[in-house]
C-alpha cells in the first residue's frame, strides 16, 4: 500500500514537473514579443561594456554589501548612506567642501543661534509633486516615533533638537535646546532627509525604498530597478530642481562584497568606481595606479573592552592591553593606507573654538604610536598578572571580514610578545556580531566610528550610561561623564570644548576602549569618470558627475 | 640434460621451476594488498600520503619557525629573490612594495633597511647602503601600467647615479625557505600546521563517519522492515540539508573552530556511508552462515560485528579512502569562505583563502596550499580507486 501510494506520488510530481518545464519553455520566447514597460530594464542587465561606447553616461559602481536598508530614516550604515545621498536631497547639502543650501533656498538663524528657520525652494518630488515643509515635519517625526524603530533617531538629540514645525508649505522652523554649531551640517546627513509620507506608507519596514514602484525621491537620481544582494540601478529624476546638470544616464550599482573581485572588474574594465580594495593591493596601486585615491576620512577604528567582564574589570589590565600594541606596525605594514596611528577616540578632524585640533588637544594617557612595552607589563603585574601569570585567555571577538582578521591577528601576536597573554579569536557574521556586541556578551570586541558630523561630540557621545547596549559596548558607567556631555551640550563655545576635553581625558584614564588607527578612505574612480564627489562624511555624490 | 640422460638410475634433482607450481594459499586480505601493488597509481598515491603524513608530523624538524611567530617586518617575501649587487658583492632585494632589504650570507640573513628618504609624490624611496646611496624610483610602474606590458619594468634602482632595471641575480630566501605571508610568517611552517589540521579534521570526519555510518546502515539492514524504513527516511532527510546551511547554523550556536567543523562533517557524511553498508548488509544477511550462526543462537550484535560488518569491509574501506579527500575538499571549501578553523591555526583552506586579496602580487602564498591540497585529493582517490579494485571479489584473476 505504502510503495503503491508512493508510486502515485512520484508520478503525480513527474507530470507536474513537466508542465513546470514546458510552462518555462512556452513563456521565454514570448517575452520580448510583447515588450512590457517592466521588461525593458533586462537587456541592460546583461554583462556590462562600458568601453564600447566611450560617452555612454553610464557609471557602473560597486556599493559592495548590501545595504541592510535605503530608507534614509531607518538607515545607519555607511552604504546606505552612499546610495540614499544619491537619491534624497536634505534642506542642505555639501559640495566642493562647503555647505550649501538644497532643498532649502535659504535660511535664517535667530540671535541667540537657538532658531533656524528654513525657506524652501520650489523643488518636486519624482512624482512631481512639491516638496513642502510638512514633508520635513513628518518625515522628522517619523524617525522619532518609537513604533519606526530608527536606529538612529537619538541623532535628534545630538543635534539638541528641541521642536521642529512647518509654519507653511515653505517655511520651516527648528528649535534647538542650544546653540549648535554642528547643527546645520547635520541636516546634510541622511537621517534628516525628507520622506513621502504616500511612499513609506505603501511599504512597511523600508520596503518602499527598494520597491521602483513605491519610492518617490527628491534627489538627483530615482530608482529604476533593485535586485537585491545583485545590484540596483539608478536613473536621473527628471523632476530634480537641477535636473538640467545631471549629466549620467544610468547609474548601476552592482553589490560584489569580496573586495579583490572588485579589483578585479575594474581593472577589467567592467566597473569605473570602487570603494575597498585589498590591503595586499594597497602598496601596489600606490605605485602604479593614478586613479587611486587615498582620501582622508572622519572615523576611528578601535576596540572595545567589556568592563562587566572579568578580567577587563580591572582598569590596569585595560591599561596593559592598550599599551602593548604597536599601533605604527599595524598602520605601516598591515592597514597600509596611510592610516594614522590613533592615541585617543576622537579622529584629528574637528576643531575647538580656539581653533586648535581637538584630537591634538586631548593627547593620550601614556598611548604611543609605537608599543610601549615595560609599561604595559608594569599595568598587568599591578593587576596581579605578573608576566602574565594566571591570566585567563582572552577572547577577541571581530565580525567576518579579511581586513579585520589581520589586524586581530598581529595585534594577537603583539600581545602575546609583550604581556605574555594567551588570545583567541572568534568571528562573527555582521548581523549576529552587532547584537552580541549590543548585548555586552563579549570580552574584547572590533568596533569603528565614522563621525556622523564634525565635532568631538558625534565620539564622546557614545560612551554615556544611556548608550549602553546601543553604542556604547564597553557599557562603562560614569556619571561625572554623563554630567559632563550633558552640560556640554547647552555650554557655549570654548567652555563647552573644555567640559568635552575633561569628559575625554575621563574615557582615557579609564581605557574603556583601544584605539587603533584613524581610518582613511581607500577609492579608485576610473579616469574617464569627472566632477565625483565625496563629502567629508565620506559619502559618494554623481550627481554632477559625467563620463568623458 | 643430455649428459644427464646417459645414466637412467641417476635420480634427478628436485628443481622448483620444473615442479608443479604451488601457490601460498593467500588471505583475502594479502590478495587484495598483492593486486593493490600492482597498481602503480595506487602506489604513488599511497607514497604520497605517507609522505604527507611524515610532512605533517616531521615538518617541523625542517623550520625554526613556529606557525604563529611574526614578523611585520619580514612581510610577503618570496621564496627566491632576485637581488642587485650594489658593488663589493653586497646584495639587496627590492620588495613588490618597493621597501630594499639587505641579503647576507647568500640568503640566510635578510635585513630591512631603513627608509631615510621618502617621497610618495616623486615617487622614489631613498636608502643609505655601505655609504652608497640608493634609491627605488617607483615611477616607472604607472607607466609599465599604462604600457599594458606586463615585462616593462616597475622601478629603477638608481646606485650612485647608475640605474639598474634588471636584478643581478637570484638567491633562494634561506630564511624562510617557502617564503612569508602577509604578517611575516613563515609558510612552511604554516604549510606544517595546516597539513597537521587538515589530515586532523579528515581523519575525525572519517572515523565518526565508519562508526555511526556502519552501525547505522548495518542494524538498519540487518534488523529490516518497518525499522529499516524509518531509519533510512531520517538519512533521506539528513542528506538532504545542505552541508552549508548546517554549518553556518552550528557556527552561530557553538562557535566557529575545529570542533565545529568536525562535528558538521561528522554529522552530515555518515550518511552514504549507512547506504552503503545497508544495501551490502542486505544481500550478505541471506546468505547460509549468517543462518547458521543464527541457528546456534549467536545474538543480533555479535552476527552484526562478526559475520555481516567484517564481510561488508571491502565497499566500507573502498568509501572511507574516497571520503577522507571530500572532507579534506570540504574543510578547505569552509575554510575558504570564511568558516574555518580559528586564527592563528591554519589549515590549507585558510591559508588559500587568506592569500586570495593578495593573489595578483603575491601568487606564490595561494600556489603553495593549493598544490597541496590539489595532491591530497589526488594521492587519496588514486588510492581509493586501487583499493576498489584490489577488494572487488569479481575484478580477482
Amino acid at each position: 500500500m505504502f510503495k503503491r501510494s508512493l508510486a502515485l506520488l512520484l508520478v503525480v510530481m513527474m507530470v507536474a514537473g513537466l508542465f513546470i518545464g514546458c510552462g518555462g519553455n512556452t513563456e521565454e520566447p514570448a517575452a520580448p514579443a510583447d515588450n512590457t514597460p517592466a521588461e525593458t530594464t533586462e537587456p541592460a542587465a546583461e554583462t556590462p561594456e562600458p568601453t564600447e561606447a566611450p560617452a555612454e553616461q553610464v557609471l557602473y559602481w560597486n556599493i559592495g554589501a548590501e545595504p541592510k536598508t535605503i530608507d534614509p530614516g531607518l538607515n545607519a550604515a555607511v552604504d546606505g548612506g552612499h546610495v540614499i545621498n544619491n537619491m534624497f536631497e536634505g534642506l542642505m547639502r555639501e559640495l566642493n567642501g562647503t555647505l550649501e543650501p538644497a532643498m532649502a533656498e535659504s535660511y535664517t538663524v535667530s540671535d541667540d543661534g537657538m532658531v533656524y528657520t528654513f525657506t524652501l525652494r520650489d523643488a518636486k518630488w519624482s512624482d512631481g509633486k512639491t516638496v513642502t515643509a510638512q514633508d520635513f515635519e513628518w518625515a522628522w517625526n517619523r524617525v522619532l516615533a518609537p513604533e519606526t524603530a530608527s536606529e538612529y533617531s537619538w541623532i535628534f538629540d545630538a543635534a539638541n533638537v528641541d521642536t521642529f514645525q512647518a509654519l507653511d508649505d515653505k517655511t520651516f522652523e527648528v528649535t534647538l535646546k542650544a546653540p549648535t554649531p554642528y547643527f546645520l551640517g547635520l541636516t546634510a546627513f541622511y537621517t534628516f532627509f525628507p520622506v513621502r509620507q504616500e511612499s513609506v506608507e505603501a511599504g512597511a519596514d523600508g520596503a518602499w525604498a527598494i520597491d521602483p514602484a513605491k519610492s518617490i525621491v527628491n534627489g538627483p537620481f530615482m530608482l529604476d530597478s533593485y535586485v537585491g544582494g545583485d545590484r540596483l540601478e539608478l536613473v536621473p529624476n527628471p523632476e530634480y530642481w537641477q535636473a538640467d546638470k545631471v549629466k549620467l544616464e544610468r547609474i548601476v550599482g552592482v553589490m560584489i562584497v569580496e573586495a579583490s573581485t572588485a579589483l578585479t572588474a575594474y581593472e577589467g574594465g567592467t566597473l569605473d568606481v570602487l570603494a575597498t580594495v585589498p590591503t595586499e593591493e594597497i602598496s601596489r596601486l600606490i605605485a602604479e595606479d593614478p586613479t587611486f585615491y587615498i582620501l582622508p576620512m572622519d572615523g576611528t577604528y578601535y576596540y572595545a573592552f567589556n568592563v562587566e567582564a572579568a578580567p577587563l574589570d580591572d582598569v590596569n589590565v585595560r591599561k596593559a592591553l592598550s599599551l602593548a600594541i604597536d599601533r605604527q606596525a599595524i598602520c605601516d605594514t598591515v592597514t597600509k593606507a596611510g592610516q594614522i596611528p590613533a592615541l585617543n577616540i576622537v579622529a584629528p578632524t574637528s576643531y575647538d573654538a580656539d581653533g586648535n585640533l581637538f584630537s591634538d588637544q586631548l593627547g593620550s594617557v601614556g598611548l604611543q604610536a609605537t608599543a610601549a612595552v615595560e609599561d604595559a607589563q608594569q599595568a598587568l603585574a599591578d593587576a596581579g598578572y605578573p608576566n602574565g601569570e594566571g591570566f585567563p585567555t582572552l577572547e577577541l571577538m571581530y565580525n567576518t571580514s579579511e581586513g579585520h582578521k589581520v589586524i586581530a591577528e598581529a595585534i594577537q601576536e603583539m600581545w602575546k610578545k609583550n604581556l605574555n597573554i594567551d588570545v583567541a579569536l572568534t568571528n562573527q557574521e555582521w548581523a549576529v556580531f552587532q547584537d552580541t556586541r549590543k548585548q555586552g556578551s563579549f570580552q574584547v570586541a572590533r568596533a569603528g566610528w565614522i563621525g556622523d558630523y564634525s565635532d568631538p561630540m558625534t565620539y564622546l557621545d557614545m560612551f554615556t550610561s544611556t548608550n549602553i547596549g546601543a553604542t556604547n559596548y564597553s557599557r562603562w558607567v560614569n556619571e561625572d561623564y554623563d554630567k559632563l556631555l550633558e552640560d556640554a551640550k547647552t555650554a557655549p563655545g570654548q567652555e563647552r570644548f573644555n567640559m568635552l576635553y575633561d569628559a575625554g581625558k575621563l574615557v582615557e584614564e579609564a581605557y574603556i576602549n583601544l584605539p587603533i588607527y584613524y581610518y582613511t578612505n581607500t577609492i579608485m574612480v576610473a579616469d574617464k569618470v569627472h566632477d565625483w564627489e565625496m563629502n567629508t562624511r565620506s559619502t559618494w555624490w554623481f550627481g554632477f558627475a559625467y563620463i568623458e | 640434460m643430455e649428459t644427464k640422460m646417459t645414466n637412467k638410475w641417476e635420480r634427478l634433482e628436485l628443481k622448483a621451476a620444473e615442479s608443479e607450481a604451488v601457490r601460498k594459499s593467500l588471505t583475502y586480505w594479502q590478495d587484495a594488498w598483492r593486486r593493490l601493488k600492482k597498481n602503480v597509481l595506487s602506489m604513488v598515491g599511497l607514497g604520497i600520503i605517507i609522505l604527507l603524513m611524515l610532512f605533517a608530523a616531521f615538518g617541523n624538524f625542517f623550520t625554526e619557525w613556529s606557525f604563529s611567530d611574526q614578523d611585520l617586518d619580514m612581510s610577503n617575501l618570496p621564496p627566491t629573490l632576485d637581488t642587485f649587487d650594489i658593488g663589493d658583492g653586497t646584495l639587496v632585494y627590492v620588495h613588490k612594495e618597493y621597501t630594499l632589504y639587505l641579503v647576507e650570507e647568500d640568503g640566510a640573513k635578510l635585513t630591512k633597511l631603513p627608509i631615510e628618504d621618502k617621497n610618495v609624490m616623486k615617487k622614489y624611496n631613498g636608502y643609505t647602503v655601505d655609504g652608497k646611496t640608493v634609491v627605488i624610483d617607483y615611477s616607472l610602474a604607472a607607466k609599465a601600467k599604462q604600457s599594458g606590458d606586463a615585462d616593462a619594468p616597475k622601478f629603477q634602482l638608481i646606485i650612485d647615479d647608475q640605474s639598474f632595471t634588471v636584478p643581478t641575480g637570484q638567491v633562494y630566501n634561506k630564511v624562510y625557505v617557502l617564503g612569508t605571508d602577509r604578517l611575516g610568517r613563515d609558510m612552511l611552517a604554516r604549510l606544517i600546521y595546516g597539513a597537521r589540521i587538515s589530515l586532523l579534521i579528515a581523519f575525525i570526519a572519517t572515523a565518526v563517519q565508519f562508526f555511526i555510518g556502519v552501525l547505522y546502515g548495518g542494524i538498519s539492514g540487518y534488523i529490516g522492515g518497518t525499522v529499516d524504513n524509518i531509519m533510512m527516511r531520517i538519512v533521506d532527510i539528513i542528506a538532504t540539508v545542505p552541508l552549508l546551511l548546517y554549518v553556518i547554523l552550528l557556527m552561530v550556536v557553538i562557535g566557529p573552530g575545529l570542533k565545529t567543523i568536525c562535528i558538521a562533517l561528522g554529522s552530515v557524511y555518515w550518511v552514504n556511508m549507512a547506504r552503503i553498508v545497508r544495501g551490502q548488509i542486505l544481500s550478505i544477511k541471506e546468505q547460509e552462515y549468517v543462518l547458521a550462526a543464527r541457528t546456534i543462537g549467536a545474538s543480533t550484535w555479535r552476527i552484526m560485528v562478526r559475520h555481516l560488518i567484517p564481510n561488508a569491509l571491502g565497499p566500507i574501506i573502498v568509501s572511507l579512502a574516497m571520503m577522507i579527500p571530500n572532507a579534506i575538499f570540504t574543510e578547505a571549501f569552509l575554510s575558504f569562505i570564511g568558516l574555518g578553523v580559528n586564527a592563528p591555526m591554519a589549515s590549507w583552506g585558510t591559508l588559500a583563502n587568506d592569500a586570495v586579496p593578495g593573489l595578483r602580487s603575491y601568487a606564490y602564498q595561494l600556489m603553495l596550499p593549493s598544490i597541496l591540497i590539489s595532491l591530497t585529493v589526488l594521492a587519496f582517490n588514486f588510492l581509493g580507486d586501487g583499493l576498489r579494485d584490489a577488494l572487488d571479489p569479481r575484478l580477482r584473476k
